[in-house]
C-alpha cells in the first residue's frame, strides 16, 4: 500500500483524541489529518481535510455521533465512518448502520482493535470489534437449538466471522436475513459466501452446510 | 212615691242576694275550716241530726274538692254515707262510699281507709248479704287498722269477720278469728261486743256439737245482752239460739227463743221508723241532694276534664318541641361530625401529600444523581479508561514487546471499563437516552424476557416518538419497576406491556398471568414500592389502578397525560 490513509478524529474528550492519535501514528501508512472535539463542525472539516476515515464518536455535546451520520447520510458520506463509542447496545449499533456506517467499535476494544477496523474499513469491509460481532452472533442465533455451543478445531484459513456465515448458512438463512442478522450489507455477505467456498474448496452452498455438519456447527 | 220606694227596695235585696250568691260562690273554705265543719256534721249525725249533718258535709264535699284535698273529699263522702247507713239507707251509702273510696285510695289515710272498709264490709254482710265481698272489704279494713296499730278496731273487724264467716257456716275459716276476740274480749272488747262474742262462741260450739258449751255461751249472751239492753244483738242471739235449740230437738225452747227474737226485731223496727220518720224531710230531699252532689261531682269532673286536655295538649307541645330539639342535637351531631371527619380527611390528604411530595422528591432527586452519575460514568470515567488503554497500546506497540504486567493492566482496565459500562447502563439505558421511551421499553421486554418468562411490547405509537426526557424517564423507571415485580414475584409465564397513545394521553397496561395477590397485601418493601409508583403518578396527575385475581393475574393500568 503506497497510499496513506487520512484519518479524522471526533470526540469530546482531548485524551481520547491524544490516545488513538498516538496509537495510530505507529502505524506508518496512516496519517491522522485532523480532529474535531463537537459534531457540529465534522462535515466541514471532514471535507476540507480531504479523509479517507472518520472515526467518531457518539456522545457529544452540542451534535452528537448519530446527528452527524444523519447528516452524511442526507448530504452523502465524506468519508466512510468507523463509530467509536462506549455504547454497545445492538439496537443502537444496528441503528446507526443502517444509516451507512462502515465499523463499529466500542472503547473498550479500541486499544487492540482499531488498526484492525481501520485497514479493514479502508478495505471497503464492515468492521465490527470482537465483543460486538460475538454479540450480533449470538443474538441471531439466539434460541435456535441446533445451534452447538461446542466449537472444534476447524479449517485455520477461515475467519471468525466466515465460520458465523457458514453456520448462518447452514441453519438456513436467506443471504439477505443473514445481512440483517449481522448489521452487514448483503454484498458483504456475498463476499464472504464466496471466500469461504474458495477457502472450503466447495462448488456450492451445499458444500458449505455438509462442511458445517460434518465438523458439528451445527447439531443434525 | 211608694211605688218607687217598693221597687228600690226589691233592687237593693235582689243587689244583696246577688253579692252574697257571688260571695259564696268566689270564696273557698280554707282547710281546717273544712276540718271543723266535718266536725260539727259528725257531732250532728251522732246526735242524730242527720239533715244538719247531710247539708254541713255537702258543703265541706264542695269545698274539699275545690280544695283538691283527697283526704278531705274522701272524709266529706264518709260524713254523707255513714249518715245514709244511720237513716237505714243501705244503697245511697254504698254509693257515697263507693264515690269516696275512690280519693281514699289517693290518700295514706289508714284509719280512714279502715273505716271506708270496714262500714262497706258492714253493707256487704248485713244488708246485702254478700259475704264474700263483706269479708274482702273487712280483710282489707284489717290491713289498715294493723297498720296503725288500732287494737280496738281490728278487735272489731276480726269480730265481724267471725260473724260473717259464721253466718255461712265457715266455722273453719272464722274459727282463729274467734279466737283472736277471746283473748282480747276483757282488753280491746266492751258491754257492746260481749253479747256478740258470746253468741259467735255459742255458734262455735253448736257447729261442733258441743251441747254443754254452746248452751252455756247462748245464755251468757243473753244474760249480758238483756242486762246491757244490747238489742240487735240480743234479738241476733235469740235467732241463733233457737237455731241450735232447734237442732238439739228441743222445739218448746226453740220456739220460745224466737218468739223473743221477734218481739225484740219488732222494738228495733219500731225505733227505726221513729228515726225514718224524724228525717222524713231529709228524706224528700235526698234526690235533691244526690243531684247537687252530682253536680259538684260533674262540674268538677268538666273542670280537671279541661285541664287535663290543655295538660295533653301541652303534654303534646312540649312533646315536639322536645322531639325538635333532639333533631336539632342530632343534627348538630352529625354537622360537628362531618366537619371533624372533614378536617380529619383534609389533614390525611395533606399528611399523604406530604408524603407524596417527599417520595417524589426523593426519586426526582434519585433520578437526578442517577443521571448526573451516568452521564458522568460515561463520558468521563469512561473516556479516561479507554485514554489509559490507548495509551498502553501504543507502548506496546512502539517497543513490540508484550509485558505480563502490560497485558494484566490492560485487562483489568477493560474488566473496569465493562463494569462501568454496565453501571451507567443500568442507571440511564442508551436507548432511553438517544430513541426514546417506546424504543426502550421495547428492547427492556425482549431483554428481560427469557425461557421462563415472555414478555410481550405492543404499542400504537411509532417507535421513535420521542416526549418530554424527564417524562419519559419517569415512566421507563415506573414501568421497568412492574416489570421487575412481576419477574420478581408473580410467577408468571407471560407478561404483557402495552402503551397507546389517545389525545394527549398515554394509556399504559402492564398485565401478568401470574398468581396475583389479594388487595392491600402488595410487596411494597422491595425496590420502588407500589406506593412510590402510585406517588410517582399522582405527580403526573396521572390515574392508578391495579387489579389483580388470584391464581389468575394482575393488571395493572396507568393513565397519564403526555408531557411533550
Amino acid at each position: 500500500m503506497t497510499q496513506n490513509i487520512r484519518i479524522h478524529l471526533a470526540d469530546d474528550h482531548q485524551l481520547i483524541i491524544h490516545g488513538i492519535q498516538t496509537l495510530l501514528n505507529t502505524i506508518s501508512n496512516f496519517e491522522v489529518v485532523g480532529f474535531s472535539l463537537n459534531g457540529k463542525t465534522i462535515f466541514e472539516d471532514v471535507k476540507k481535510n480531504n479523509a479517507d476515515i472518520l472515526v467518531l464518536d457518539i456522545s457529544m455535546p452540542e451534535k452528537d455521533g448519530i446527528e452527524v451520520v444523519k447528516e452524511f447520510a442526507e448530504k452523502g458520506f465524506p468519508c466512510k465512518v468507523i463509530i467509536l463509542s462506549s455504547y454497545d447496545d445492538l439496537k443502537l449499533i444496528k441503528e446507526i448502520m443502517d444509516l451507512g456506517v462502515s465499523g463499529y467499535l466500542t472503547k473498550q476494544s479500541a486499544g487492540n482493535n482499531i488498526i484492525e477496523a481501520v485497514y479493514a474499513v479502508a478495505n471497503g469491509e464492515e468492521y465490527f470489534c470482537e465483543s460486538i460481532r460475538e454479540k450480533i452472533f449470538s443474538n441471531a442465533t439466539k434460541n435456535n437449538p441446533k445451534l452447538n455451543t461446542y466449537k472444534p478445531n476447524i479449517n485455520p484459513l477461515l475467519t471468525e466471522r466466515e465460520i458465523e456465515i457458514i453456520i448462518l448458512i447452514a441453519l438456513e438463512y436467506s443471504g439477505k436475513e443473514i445481512s440483517e442478522q449481522l448489521f452487514i450489507s448483503t454484498n458483504t455477505v456475498e463476499t464472504h459466501r464466496k471466500n469461504i467456498m474458495k477457502k472450503l474448496k466447495a462448488k456450492n452452498t451445499i458444500g458449505i452446510v455438509k462442511y458445517a455438519m460434518n465438523n458439528h456447527l451445527i447439531i443434525s | 212615691m211608694r211605688k218607687t220606694t217598693f221597687r228600690l227596695l226589691l233592687f237593693f235585696l235582689f243587689l244583696i242576694n246577688f253579692s252574697q250568691n257571688s260571695f259564696a260562690q268566689k270564696k273557698t273554705l280554707s282547710q281546717s275550716e273544712i276540718i271543723n265543719l266535718l266536725k260539727d256534721a259528725r257531732t250532728n249525725r251522732i246526735t242524730g241530726d242527720y239533715e244538719k249533718s247531710l247539708l254541713k258535709s255537702r258543703v265541706a264535699l264542695e269545698h274539699s274538692i275545690k280544695n283538691k284535698s283527697n283526704d278531705l273529699i274522701a272524709n266529706s263522702y264518709l260524713v254523707i254515707a255513714s249518715n245514709f247507713d244511720e237513716l237505714t239507707e243501705p244503697l245511697k251509702a254504698l254509693h257515697y262510699y263507693n264515690l269516696g273510696l275512690y280519693y281514699v285510695k289517693k290518700t295514706n289515710n289508714n284509719t280512714l281507709k279502715n273505716q271506708y272498709y270496714n262500714n262497706l264490709g258492714n253493707i256487704y254482710c248485713f244488708d246485702k248479704r254478700q259475704y264474700d265481698k263483706g269479708i274482702y272489704y273487712y280483710k282489707k279494713s284489717l290491713e289498715h287498722s294493723q297498720k296503725v296499730l288500732d287494737r280496738k278496731q281490728i278487735f272489731l273487724t276480726k269480730l265481724n269477720i267471725t260473724w260473717a264467716y259464721f253466718d255461712i257456716e265457715k266455722f273453719k275459716e272464722g274459727f282463729p278469728y274467734l279466737e283472736y276476740i277471746n283473748k282480747y274480749q276483757s282488753i280491746d272488747g266492751g258491754e257492746s261486743t260481749i253479747v256478740a262474742l258470746n253468741m259467735l262462741n255459742g255458734m262455735y260450739y253448736s257447729s261442733i256439737n258441743n251441747i254443754k258449751k254452746a248452751t252455756d255461751s247462748f245464755e251468757k249472751a243473753i244474760v249480758f245482752g238483756t242486762v246491757g239492753n244490747e238489742k240487735s244483738d240480743l234479738s241476733f242471739t235469740y235467732l241463733e239460739y233457737s237455731k241450735f235449740l232447734n237442732k238439739i230437738n228441743q222445739p218448746q225452747k226453740a220456739y220460745n227463743s224466737l218468739i223473743s227474737y221477734y218481739k225484740i226485731t219488732n222494738e228495733l223496727n219500731i225505733e227505726e221508723k221513729l228515726v225514718k220518720a224524724n228525717v222524713i224531710g231529709v228524706n224528700l230531699e235526698i234526690d235533691h241532694y244526690k243531684r247537687e252532689i252530682d253536680k259538684i261531682e260533674t262540674n268538677y269532673k268538666l273542670k280537671q276534664h279541661k285541664l287535663i286536655e290543655e295538660q295533653s295538649k301541652n303534654k303534646k307541645i312540649a312533646i315536639i318541641v322536645l322531639f325538635l330539639l333532639i333533631c336539632i342535637i342530632i343534627f348538630f351531631y352529625f354537622f360537628v361530625q362531618n366537619i371533624r371527619l372533614k378536617q380529619k380527611n383534609r389533614l390525611k390528604d395533606i399528611q399523604s401529600r406530604i408524603q407524596e411530595n417527599i417520595i417524589n422528591a426523593s426519586i426526582n432527586g434519585q433520578e437526578l444523581e442517577r443521571k448526573k452519575i451516568a452521564s458522568f460514568l460515561h463520558d468521563n470515567i469512561s473516556s479516561l479508561l479507554s485514554s489509559a488503554g490507548l495509551h498502553l497500546n501504543v507502548y506496546t506497540s512502539i517497543n513490540k514487546a508484550q509485558p505480563q504486567e502490560i497485558n494484566k493492566t490492560k485487562e483489568i482496565l477493560e474488566e473496569a471499563h465493562n463494569q462501568i459500562r454496565n453501571l451507567s447502563h443500568e442507571l440511564m439505558p442508551t436507548l432511553l437516552v438517544r430513541f426514546g421511551l417506546l424504543y426502550a421499553l421495547e428492547d427492556l421486554c425482549e431483554k428481560t424476557s427469557n425461557s421462563k418468562i415472555n414478555i410481550a411490547f405492543n404499542s400504537n405509537i411509532a417507535i421513535k416518538k420521542r416526549y418530554n426526557e424527564d417524562f419519559e424517564m419517569k415512566l421507563y423507571f415506573i414501568i421497568a419497576e412492574l416489570l421487575n415485580n412481576i419477574i420478581k414475584h408473580s410467577d408468571a409465564n407471560s407478561a404483557n406491556i402495552m402503551i397507546n397513545e389517545i389525545e394527549n394521553i398515554l394509556s399504559i397496561d402492564v398485565s401478568d398471568d401470574g398468581k396475583g395477590f389479594i388487595d392491600n397485601k402488595l410487596e411494597t418493601n422491595e425496590g420502588f414500592g407500589i406506593n412510590q409508583i402510585r406517588a410517582r403518578i399522582n405527580n403526573m396527575k396521572g390515574e392508578f389502578s391495579i387489579n389483580s385475581v388470584l391464581n389468575r393475574g394482575t393488571s395493572i393500568s396507568l393513565i397519564i397525560p403526555i408531557a411533550y
